[in-house]
């Protein structure tokens, strides 16, 4: 669950990086409730701030944050029929709103768990939502950002990502968000790389922001990006 | 938003929760949410003593405003008794209630854990997951039902001892900030701008405890506040209650005193 907590705030902040390009849009499905309008907003205000800085020099017209908010195109989905027949209109809502660069679903796990009881059933609405969501990527050159859970294993105690195997052999990038006694981080799982990827980052009360690798108890703040 | 509360038994936990069904009633500008509340209880009597208690109390401390009538009629209750009447409740009287109802804004349930805690369910995997499923079920019922009828859901849980803690090897159980790193350098506040580090070393064995109901339920919520109590050998108990994840902010704590007017926070010092 703190992965969750993490995971939901990566989403806001890698929503509002996209939204710097000005003719960018963004789609974002909540299954889960978790999207918050204030720190939506924080963020957002914090982006432009920085923004502001970073051109002040030059005469650039930068967005405030309510233009920035107005890009994110958002959904609520409450249940597992919602959600494939949401993804299945994607193209459609795609179409209708051609400036999205950005699919962000968190979590595609919610609706997907032990509710559904019949596994063939569930295997199938996986595999269906997986297949739709690769086309959608493909065709309409959308990037597709997918917020998973994770689950405990058969035998009670490890963790892993839910959905399964297949699920997991079939998304091309996946980094796994964490916490430990030394703070958080990310680490790249696939594509895998010869040394293990892995970046420390912290949530502030405006953004996440990356870290240089230092012990928990003498974390110095990193010099402002 | 689904919160959920883990409890050591006696921290507090029912005393909050029935703090809330008052102070819901208060006005937006004092912490309210100017509305009515609905308690579902699974265990035990419902506590009108101890309601009785603080709406004597809130309708002093805020006489003008919280009137003692009002204040019993805007909180409504809601028994279950097992998984099965819990099914009928969520998925027909609730909604309706709150359709019935639209001044209800909050709704406590004490305590998602003892309903299942009684059941039976098959102890093999089988069993596991029907359980799991039905949790899973709960929870995606009440979220709809939070965000349909605008309704805060406070959902009480239980914690159980963690088994698999002494078995990691790598983990030294005697440093409180390795162990429990989660809780170490913890802010916590004795009033909205002073801020404080405690010493959580007595709370360590509360605080290590697991909730019940597994990532199924974990995975669920948006929110968890989480209570602690002192060491059973301390002198005096103490409790703290700490905002364990949250999409709003990050983690921090309070250390807590309840008395007859209900649960405060404990100034420093």
């Amino acid at each position: 669950m703190r992965i969750l907590f993490r995971m939901q705030l990566a989403i806001n902040v890698q929503l509002s990086s996209k939204l710097s390009l000005v003719e960018v849009e963004a789609l974002y499905v909540d299954t889960e409730g978790g999207f918050n309008i204030h720190r939506a907003q924080d963020i957002a205000q914090s982006m432009v701030d920085r923004m502001k800085e970073r051109s002040a020099s030059e005469n650039v017209q930068c967005p405030t944050a309510k233009d920035l908010l107005s890009k994110i195109h958002y959904f609520r989905i409450y249940s597992h029929f919602e959600l494939l027949a949401f993804i299945t209109d994607l193209p459609d809502i795609i179409e209708a709103y051609p400036k999205i660069r950005i699919i962000i679903i968190d979590t595609i796990t919610f609706h997907l768990r032990t509710n559904i009881r019949d596994l063939t059933t569930k295997g199938k609405i996986i595999k269906t939502i997986l297949e739709l969501l690769r086309k959608t990527a493909s065709s309409s050159n959308v990037a597709v950002v997918i917020m998973n859970q994770m689950t405990t294993f058969k035998d009670g105690r490890t963790i892993i990502p839910a959905l399964g195997e297949r699920w997991g052999q079939r998304i091309d990038c996946r980094i796994q968000l964490s916490e430990d006694y030394d703070g958080r981080y990310a680490i790249r799982i696939k594509p895998k790389a010869k040394a293990t990827l892995r970046q420390p980052f912290s949530i502030t009360e405006y953004e996440m922001r990356m870290e240089t690798w230092t012990r928990r108890s003498r974390r110095i703040p990193p010099a402002h990006p | 938003m689904t919160n959920v509360w883990r409890f050591f038994s006696s921290s507090g936990k029912s005393q909050l929760l029935m703090q809330l069904l008052l102070t819901v009633q208060l006005p937006r500008s004092l912490g309210g949410l100017d509305a009515s509340a609905l308690y579902v209880h699974t265990e035990g009597r419902l506590p009108t003593n101890r309601l009785h208690q603080l709406i004597n109390s809130y309708s002093q401390k805020y006489s003008g405003i919280i009137d003692k009538e009002k204040a019993w009629n805007s909180i409504y209750t809601l028994r279950l008794h097992t998984t099965n009447a819990q099914h009928t409740v969520l998925g027909y009287q609730l909604p309706a209630m709150l359709q019935n109802t639209p001044d209800i804004r909050l709704v406590v349930i004490d305590s998602i854990a003892s309903l299942y805690r009684g059941e039976h369910f098959e102890l093999d995997d089988g069993g596991r997951l029907m359980k799991a499923s039905e949790v899973c079920d709960l929870g995606i019922r009440l979220k709809k039902l939070a965000d349909q009828h605008n309704v805060a859901v406070v959902v009480a849980n239980q914690v159980t001892d963690d088994f698999t803690a002494g078995s990691s090897s790598d983990q030294p159980l005697t440093d409180f900030d390795k162990r429990l790193w989660r809780w170490a350098h913890l802010p916590m506040y004795a009033s909205q701008n002073e801020k404080y580090e405690l010493d959580l070393d007595t709370f360590s064995e509360s605080l290590s405890k697991q909730a019940t109901l597994g990532l199924t339920w974990a995975n669920t919520v948006n929110c968890r506040i989480r209570m602690a109590r002192s060491s059973a050998l301390d002198q005096i108990t103490r409790r703290i209650l700490c905002l364990e994840f949250s999409p709003y902010t990050n983690r921090k704590g309070c250390e807590v005193q309840i008395d007859d007017n209900g649960m405060h926070v404990k100034e420093k010092g």
